[in-house]
């Protein structure tokens, strides 16, 4: 792993140590270690940043039973996976001023100098191959753009530990041209009036700081206006509020709107069933939380609906239940499981932002909790199961 | 701080701390791929394959040529202190655009409105915003050349 000391000093032949003439050779004295070893620092913790997140955000698909996720605080998920989103775009343009940093160092001659060289080069390849595919793929996601076969969710999910063990190997490999770049300045009194480090950290920064700021609006709404690369506009979506999936797409237009929708309550002690009208009828609360979804873009609403446990307890089960949703839709989000605190603050939603619920955001009735991802705030409800 | 900073500099704990680091980064490698190679049904290995060497391709081969060919032409035709603007535009608007050129080609092509998603004019957006740069990157440039007139101007203080 430490490459240097007595491998260097391992004569080769003539002909490998010298730099063949169609070989090419180019720098720059905008690249050093002072540059690198700054930029890398930033991308170091952004990645860091992205992986925690993303750590956050798989729990909620499968967190552990004697550790449910907690109802607080509500914008919990909000803010961690906006972070996630927002930090993993701002790390492409990062991502390419740093691999630009160090670009020549990809023509180093000889290409291989010793076993420890080559498992060095190895190990950035990975860094270099795992990164970009986790950046790109995971915008593409955002854009709901699936041009391969693989399951995202769990590519994304596997890749990101090759991804923070390859970062991880990096830094124990370059840690001594780390620190040196960190000690060397930046800025030198001597430098040329042409380009300069400083020039190329201001230019850069700057770069990063508009994608920054043009992309945050999907999850800043005040900064909506300004968001002129964000992909998503929040309150462009039906009644103030976007959908990730529509009705139509779920294949509910008729069950949701059909006179023979129920809504089955099955419990420990009791199963009843209520039809519209019933269900309508039923005492309501009122709440303010969040749709935040896991491709980053989230909003706060108003929601209108009976508990959640009310029904809990008519059927015989309390807080401590385990509750599943099941929906009209069939699929890999066609049902979602709450409990403990989640399930206390739990609205069965019939409306939304002062108006009935639309047929996209899960007519005639959907799940609504704080501190959970999207995808979990079950649509269509059509069953309740109280264990 | 600075006794972490004296133990750091010590050659001995650096390398225990070095040894460490890459051990666990090893094997943090070591899980994720046994997972993406254990769970094929859904990872699908082989195709995966493809897109991780391909993601190593598109920047390695297209995208580092293309700003180096772009660096050196400059160097070539564009006096320095004009290249340093020059360059330094370019790298601004060559990192927005990254981001910006991705959503203009996937614009429109989602299905459904509610989505509300990819419905802005990312064309128009981009060149704002590089018009923008541009006129920042010249104001800064007018700036620099009437400082430098004026500094010219002035007799040397030495004398």
């Amino acid at each position: 792993m430490v490459p240097t000391g007595q491998t260097e000093r391992v004569q080769l032949p003539t002909f490998v140590r010298q730099r063949p003439p169609f070989w090419p050779e180019f720098s720059s004295p905008l690249r050093s270690p002072a540059v690198t070893a700054r930029v890398g620092r930033v991308l170091g913790i952004a990645f860091g940043l992205c992986f925690v997140t993303g750590l956050l955000s798989h729990y909620q698909y499968a967190p552990w039973h004697w550790l449910p996720i907690p109802a607080a605080p509500y914008w919990g998920y909000r803010l961690t996976q906006g972070v996630h989103v927002i930090t993993g775009i701002s790390c492409i343009p990062l991502l390419l001023l740093k691999l630009w940093s160090v670009f020549h160092r990809l023509f180093v001659w000889p290409p291989v100098r010793s076993v420890a060289h080559s498992l060095e080069r190895g190990s950035v390849a990975i860094l270099v191959s795992a990164s970009v595919f986790q950046l790109i793929t995971g915008l593409f996601n955002i854009l709901q753009f699936y041009p391969w076969h693989w399951g995202f969710l769990r590519v994304h999910y596997w890749m990101s530990w090759v991804v923070i063990g390859s970062l991880l190997l990096h830094i124990a490999i370059q840690l001594p041209a780390i620190r040196e770049g960190l000690a060397d300045r930046v800025w030198r009194s001597g430098d040329s009036p042409g380009p300069s480090r400083r020039g190329v950290l201001i230019a850069g920064g700057a770069g990063i700081a508009v994608v920054t700021a043009t992309t945050i609006g999907q999850v800043i709404p005040v900064l909506q206006p300004i968001g002129l690369l964000a992909a998503r506009q929040p309150r462009k979506g039906p009644q103030g509020v976007p959908v990730n999936r529509t009705a139509a797409a779920a294949q509910v237009v008729r069950l949701a709107q059909s006179p023979q929708y129920r809504l089955t309550v099955d419990g420990p002690h009791l199963l009843f069933e209520l039809k519209l009208a019933e269900l309508e009828a039923l005492p309501i609360s009122q709440t303010s939380l969040p749709i935040a979804c896991v491709e980053g873009w989230s909003v706060q609403a108003d929601w209108h609906g009976p508990r959640l446990l009310d029904l809990v307890h008519r059927v015989g089960g309390n807080s401590s239940s385990k509750v599943s949703l099941i929906s009209l839709e069939h699929g890999a989000y066609s049902r979602s499981s709450l409990t403990g605190s989640q399930l206390e603050h739990a609205l069965l939603a019939t409306h939304l932002n002062g108006q009935r619920l639309d047929l996209d955001h899960g007519y005639p009735v959907r799940l609504i909790a704080p501190d959970r991802a999207g995808v979990l705030q079950t649509k269509w409800i059509t069953k309740i199961e109280v264990r | 701080m600075a006794e972490l900073d004296r133990d750091l500099n010590h050659p001995g704990s650096q390398r225990t701390l070095r040894m460490a680091l890459g051990g666990i980064g090893i094997l943090v490698i070591g899980y994720g791929v046994l997972r993406l190679l254990t769970d094929a049904k859904d990872t699908k290995p082989s195709e995966l394959v493809v897109w991780l060497v391909g993601s190593l391709l598109v920047h390695d081969a297209i995208i580092a040529p293309l700003v180096i060919g772009i660096g050196w032409l400059l160097s070539r035709y564009v006096p320095d202190r004009a290249r340093a603007f020059v360059q330094a535009g370019l790298v601004t608007g060559g990192l927005i655009s990254a981001i910006g050129v991705l959503l203009i080609w996937r614009q429109g092509k989602t299905s459904a409105r509610s989505l509300a998603l990819l419905q802005q004019n990312y064309l128009a957006h981009l060149l704002v915003l590089l018009a923008i740069v541009a006129a920042g990157t010249l104001g800064c440039y007018l700036i620099a050349v009437s400082r430098s007139n004026r500094t010219k101007a002035r007799p040397p203080a030495d004398q």
